[in-house]
């Protein structure tokens, strides 16, 4: 039975009884909502079928073999805002500040701005130099989860927020708004950045632009979209002003087009990978990297394999000199901001070979009237996927409720 | 019909447009010993230095002369001028308003940032980290750089030597002189690894007057509609037109994603004076011709004798590395053919989408679709620093716009076959108005990043710093990670400088 491991893997859930598979079925909850609901629903306006996907829930259907792990990879320190600052301190000032986030519904909320699935905090002394940044690629549905699904689950979240951030005197109330429900900007995540709270820095978000990515599209005179910005506008899928959204999109799509299966790499999650050390300069000429400690997750020598979720540079304080002290291309640190831009995040998935199976259908714009569309030549099937392809559906037969609300 | 900005081309230094393209480059490093003299020497060049107006004229002239005599003139010369100034040196000179520019890599010059963009640390003694420079670190950074360019030797070796007295009785002293050659005969535009250089240069949008269709950089796309496709992105096959702001200062900046638009207010921040400059890099790299020569033997002899490629030349595994065979033809139009230097053709090839429309008068291959690394390796070097229609880490390709060079490089040594011991390489010359994110980075995040632009890419065998990183070849279904031992390129001195207009001289200074 395919179990979706925890982000990370990280193994706090092994310490209530069950709250592992709860989490696996979260996940999977998230495949059918996002790819079995939202994509196979557009997909299906346009005369079409789950066949025309080529992203698959690893619960359903077995991962294919040979896959191969692709990573696709970008810049933890957002560019969105880049075009609001003439000048890169006051734009890091925002980016180190929570700032206002504005919904659709008209509402707004003051959160951490940080929009590559990479957010931080920086913490200072009095004399305003940098003790410390903390990093967290976290996300926000992992702490939902624990504070909704059980009573045991939620003193859980309790015990990781303590541990996290070294206070035992918060309670469940620190941690909830005025009608009792989780709060992702509660002081402690505001403080402590436990986990990533702007509003689309989330694993349904990751699984929503893998899976509506996946699709294939046209334009209204039926030339293929194929590019990058032509493709986050056309299937108006994340968000186009970041690096991440456009590029994970551009991947998927075109491994789509080739005939290739894929599946996110088990655990879902948005990781950091890697840091560029070059030009780090300390004080007194200690490896400036001997201060970034992995809290939560792991770090691999191989960047593609790393699954770093929660970290912190700080100066141990046996040293004379703080975060501020340290250079880097001869610039002191006075931002979070400039170590952000250093760190690479990536989102891993698994890769089929190419499938001799006929190509998904293509369909037009996301929120444009269907209109009549080529159908593509047939090619010989495979014995693996032919097989998958007379099955009625992907769809997983034994969907859960997960748990959430 | 996109409304592009005139261009003051009566201010701009002519080495930033058009660029002097002349056989012989002449850099003379000075520092400033007397500062009010210096100025004062300074202000004098004013009427000596050349406009882009002239440059222009002069190269029409010159083409016009080769066009007229069926050859090239043998008796018609510029020696071309230009100036730029470090941050250092407008800061001995007294000008105010640097802290106005917001790129921290020009204030704080190379040899701080060197170690950042993938040179070794300084004091590890290795080659390449800045103790070991000849200039541009310690006490030997330079104030001022002066150009000379002329394609007659003799006569660019007699202006020298009356600059340097010139100036050196004026408050300044020189440091060094780099004296680049472009190499002879058919090796002329080639870099000393053997392979045609500055081939794809972005175009910069703008006019040289009011006139709707006077470019600068004119518009060569035949009438026939199936160009159409380019016409509002490219100035000519493969030139991306770019916004001048990214070139110069005093003017506008892309808009968002969208190449066609300027955005309104987004003239790069310096202070007024800064207007009609460029921020120029100047790095002195040195090559190791025979190591590169000698990898390329013995690696394309193990990939034969492993089976990856039975056919594989040493001229083909350096295509491979470079993205372009000796003669400049792109690997991606003919991976297994040189077809010799092709100026129509070989800048008009894509990466991830086929080309289809065929050039008139380009009789061979159009590129296929390669979204994998497969013909052009996502590792070779021109994938690396301009990776065309590729979507990259940025997101979409229209991001890529604003991170292109101009660049204005020559050779410097003579010929490994005439003295092999001697030191060759490149004068590598660049202009942009953000050295941050332009040169450093596709230096940090793509030269020297195996993950970026393309993820599991590897890093550019050709210039990055690294040493025995992997690269990805693929032949057919034989696959191979290539370790590349590196070290062929190495600095060996520089500064980032500030190329004003010259309108600065006479006027500010």
């Amino acid at each position: 039975m395919w179990v979706f491991e925890p982000t990370a893997k990280l193994t706090d859930f092994e310490r209530v009884s069950g709250l592992k598979d709860s989490w696996s079925s979260f996940i999977n909850e998230q495949y059918e909502r996002n790819l079995y609901g939202d994509a196979l629903i557009e997909l299906q306006e346009w005369g079409r079928s789950d066949s025309d996907l080529r992203v698959y829930n690893p619960a359903s259907m077995p991962i294919l073999s040979p896959s191969d792990l692709k990573n696709v990879i970008w810049s933890a320190l957002p560019t969105s805002f880049d075009e609001q600052f003439n000048n890169t301190n006051e734009k890091f000032t925002f980016l180190d500040q929570r700032q206002r986030f504005d919904f659709q519904n008209g509402s707004s909320v003051i959160t951490r701005i940080q929009d590559e699935y990479c957010e931080w905090v920086v913490k200072r002394n009095t004399g305003n130099k940098i003790t410390e940044v903390i990093f967290t690629s976290e996300p926000p549905e992992y702490y939902n989860f624990m504070f909704y699904t059980s009573q045991e689950s939620r003193d859980l979240l309790l015990d990781v927020y303590r541990e996290i951030t070294g206070i035992q005197s918060i309670t469940i109330d620190d941690l909830v708004d005025s009608s009792g429900e989780y709060d992702w900007y509660n002081r402690y995540n505001n403080e402590f950045a436990v986990h990533m709270q702007q509003p689309n820095n989330t694993l349904g978000a990751q699984v929503n632009i893998v899976s509506r990515s996946c699709i294939l599209r046209v334009n209204r005179l039926g030339k293929p979209i194929t590019d990058a910005q032509g493709l986050i506008r056309c299937g108006r899928y994340g968000d186009e002003a970041r690096q991440s959204d456009p590029s994970i999109g551009d991947a998927i799509n075109k491994f789509s087009r080739e005939n290739r299966f894929i599946t996110i790499e088990n655990p879902v999650g948005l990781y950091m990978s890697d840091v560029d050390w070059n030009g780090w300069e300390t004080p007194d000429g200690t490896s400036a990297e001997a201060f970034w400690k992995v809290l939560r997750g792991s770090q691999d020598a191989d960047p593609n394999k790393s699954y770093i979720v929660r970290a912190v540079y700080s100066v141990p304080e046996s040293k004379d000199y703080t975060v501020s002290d340290i250079k880097i291309g001869g610039e002191q640190i006075e931002f979070g901001a400039q170590i952000a831009a250093r760190i690479n995040v990536r989102v891993g998935v698994l890769v089929s070979d190419p499938q001799q199976i006929p190509l998904p259908r293509v369909i037009g714009c996301t929120g444009t009237p269907p209109f009549p569309l080529p159908t593509p030549t047939d090619v010989t099937p495979s014995s693996t996927v032919a097989a998958l392809n007379r099955m009625s559906s992907r769809r997983n037969a034994t969907r859960t409720s997960g748990g959430m609300q | 019909m996109i409304e592009e900005p005139v261009l003051d081309i009566d201010d701009i230094q002519g080495n930033v447009l058009p660029g002097f393209k002349k056989d012989s480059q002449h850099f003379l490093f000075f520092q400033i010993t007397d500062p009010a003299s210096a100025r004062l020497w300074l202000k004098s060049l004013a009427p000596r230095l050349w406009t882009a107006r002239e440059v222009f004229a002069a190269h029409n002239m010159w083409k016009e002369m080769r066009a007229k005599l069926g050859r090239e003139p043998d008796n018609l010369d510029f020696l071309f001028l230009n100036c730029a100034i470090s941050s250092q040196g407008l800061a001995k000179l007294g000008v105010p308003g640097i802290g106005e520019f917001d790129d921290q890599a020009f204030k704080l010059g190379l040899e701080e940032r060197s170690a950042s963009i993938g040179d070794p640390p300084r004091d590890s003694g290795e080659p390449g980290a800045p103790e070991n420079w000849i200039f541009g670190a310690g006490s030997r950074r330079p104030d001022v750089l002066l150009i000379l360019a002329t394609d007659d030797l003799d006569w660019a070796v007699r202006t020298e030597e009356e600059l340097i007295t010139s100036a050196q009785q004026q408050g300044l002293e020189l440091i060094h002189v780099d004296r680049g050659r472009v190499r002879p005969g058919k090796l002329a535009g080639h870099e000393h690894f053997g392979f045609k250089d500055g081939i794809s240069q972005p175009a910069i949008r703008g006019r040289q007057s009011t006139a709707q269709d006077d470019f600068i950089e004119p518009r060569t796309w035949s009438e026939d509609s199936a160009f159409d496709i380019y016409r509002s992105r490219f100035a000519a096959p493969g030139r991306l037109l770019v916004w001048p702001g990214h070139f110069l200062f005093g003017y506008l900046r892309q808009f968002r994603d969208n190449p066609e638009s300027g955005r309104p207010n987004s003239e790069p921040p310096g202070p007024a004076w800064a207007v009609n400059g460029s921020f120029l890099v100047y790095r002195r790299l040195s090559q190791d011709v025979q190591g590169f020569r000698t990898f390329l033997a013995e690696a394309s002899e193990i990939l034969r004798q492993n089976g990856f490629d039975p056919d594989l030349t040493p001229e083909r595994l350096g295509a491979l590395l470079v993205g372009r065979w000796a003669s400049g033809w792109p690997v991606m139009r003919d991976p297994n053919v040189d077809r010799g230097e092709q100026e129509l053709g070989e800048n008009y090839f894509t990466f991830t989408e086929a080309t289809t429309v065929p050039l008139p008068n380009d009789p061979y291959p159009l590129n296929p679709p390669d979204p994998n690394g497969i013909i052009c390796p996502f590792a070779a070097h021109i994938r690396k620093v301009n990776p065309r229609d590729d979507a990259t880490d940025l997101g979409q390709k229209e991001r890529t716009f604003q991170k292109l060079l101009l660049r204005r490089g020559i050779t410097f040594g003579p010929e490994i076959e005439d003295q092999p011991q001697a030191e060759r390489g490149l004068l590598f010359v660049a202009f942009q108005t953000s050295i941050v994110n332009q040169f450093e980075f596709l230096m940090n995040d793509w030269v020297n990043d195996a993950n970026k632009p393309h993820a599991d890419g590897g890093v550019d065998p050709l210039i990055s710093a690294a040493r025995n990183a992997k690269i990805s070849l693929v032949n057919g279904t034989n696959k191979e990670k290539l370790s590349i031992p590196g070290g062929w390129v190495v600095a060996t001195g520089g500064e980032y400088m500030f190329a004003p207009g010259i309108r600065f001289f006479s006027n500010v200074l």
